[in-house]
C-alpha cells in the first residue's frame, strides 16, 4: 500500500493536519488532525510502498512496544488512513 | 499510545493567517463557505470557494473577494472605490456596505464548488447568471427589509 502522493502534513493553527495539496492549489474543505505519532508513521512511510509489517517495525523500534501492541496499533492506523481514503492498496 | 483521528475546529483569525500563508505561496485554497450574508450566492456550509491572490488594482465589479475588515476576515462582493477606499456588500445583506484600504484585499473566489462536485468558474455564463439572480434576490430583499421597519414603526405608534 502507499500513501496518496496529494495528501500532504501542513501547519494550520499549530496543528499537524493531512490537507489535499496539489501543485497549485490546498484544500481545506476536508481536513485531518493526526497526533504527532500518526505523523511520524506519516513522515517515515509517505512517497513509497509499505506493508503492514513496516508499521508494527516503526512502532516497535521508536516507541518500544511489544509486537501484540504494535501489530494492533498498526492494524488501528491502517485503518483510519483506510476511512479517510487517504492510502492506496 | 492513541492513533485517534479526532476532529478539529480552528480559530477562524488563525485559520485565515495560514490561508494567507499559502495564497502568499503562489497556491489556489479552497475554503468551506461560513455564515449567510452571500446567499443566495454562496450558502453555508453547502458551497466551498477556490481562492486566488489578487491586488486591489486588479479587482472588477461584481468580483467575490476576500479582505480584511475590523480584524476579521470577510467574503462580500466589491462594488467600487469611494475616496480610496473599497467599497463591499454582502448578496444576503439589506444595507450593510463595509469600506476598507486596498491593502486589506486577500483573495478573489475563482471557482465554486457545488456538493455534488460541480464546479462554476470565474467570469462563465453561469457564474454571471448565479451573479445576476442573486443581486436581484438583494435588489428584492432591500425594499422589503424597509418595508417592515416602516410597518414596525406604524405598530409601535
Amino acid at each position: 500500500m502507499r500513501i496518496k502522493s496529494e495528501y500532504k502534513i501542513r501547519k494550520i493553527a499549530g496543528e499537524n493536519v493531512i490537507v489535499a495539496v496539489g501543485a497549485t492549489n490546498v484544500n481545506t474543505t476536508s481536513i485531518i488532525s493526526f497526533n504527532a505519532t500518526s505523523v511520524e508513521l506519516w513522515n517515515a512511510l509517505s512517497e513509497r510502498d509499505f506493508t503492514v509489517a513496516d508499521v508494527v517495525a516503526i512502532i516497535k523500534n521508536d516507541y518500544g512496544q511489544s509486537e501484540e501492541i504494535a501489530t494492533r496499533d498498526a492494524a488501528a492506523w491502517i485503518e483510519k488512513l483506510r476511512e479517510a481514503k487517504l492510502i492506496e492498496e | 499510545m492513541s492513533l485517534d483521528r479526532k476532529q478539529i475546529t480552528i480559530d477562524n483569525d488563525i485559520f485565515f493567517q495560514s490561508v494567507e500563508e499559502m495564497l502568499e505561496q503562489g497556491l489556489s485554497v479552497d475554503i468551506k463557505v461560513k455564515g449567510f450574508s452571500m446567499r443566495p450566492f454562496l450558502r453555508d456550509g453547502i458551497e466551498s470557494v477556490r481562492l486566488v491572490r489578487i491586488s486591489a488594482e486588479e479587482l472588477k465589479r461584481g468580483d467575490v473577494v476576500l479582505f480584511r475588515h475590523n480584524g476579521r476576515h470577510t467574503l462580500h462582493r466589491y462594488f467600487g472605490i469611494r475616496e480610496g477606499k473599497l467599497i463591499f456588500k454582502g448578496d444576503g445583506n439589506c444595507c450593510l456596505t463595509e469600506q476598507t484600504e486596498p491593502a486589506e484585499v486577500v483573495a478573489r473566489v475563482a471557482r465554486i464548488i457545488h456538493p455534488d462536485g460541480m464546479v462554476t468558474d470565474y467570469g462563465t455564463k453561469a457564474w454571471r447568471r448565479k451573479s445576476r439572480h442573486s443581486l436581484m434576490c438583494k435588489a428584492l430583499r432591500t425594499p422589503i427589509f424597509i418595508a417592515k421597519q416602516i410597518v414596525k414603526r406604524v405598530i409601535r405608534r
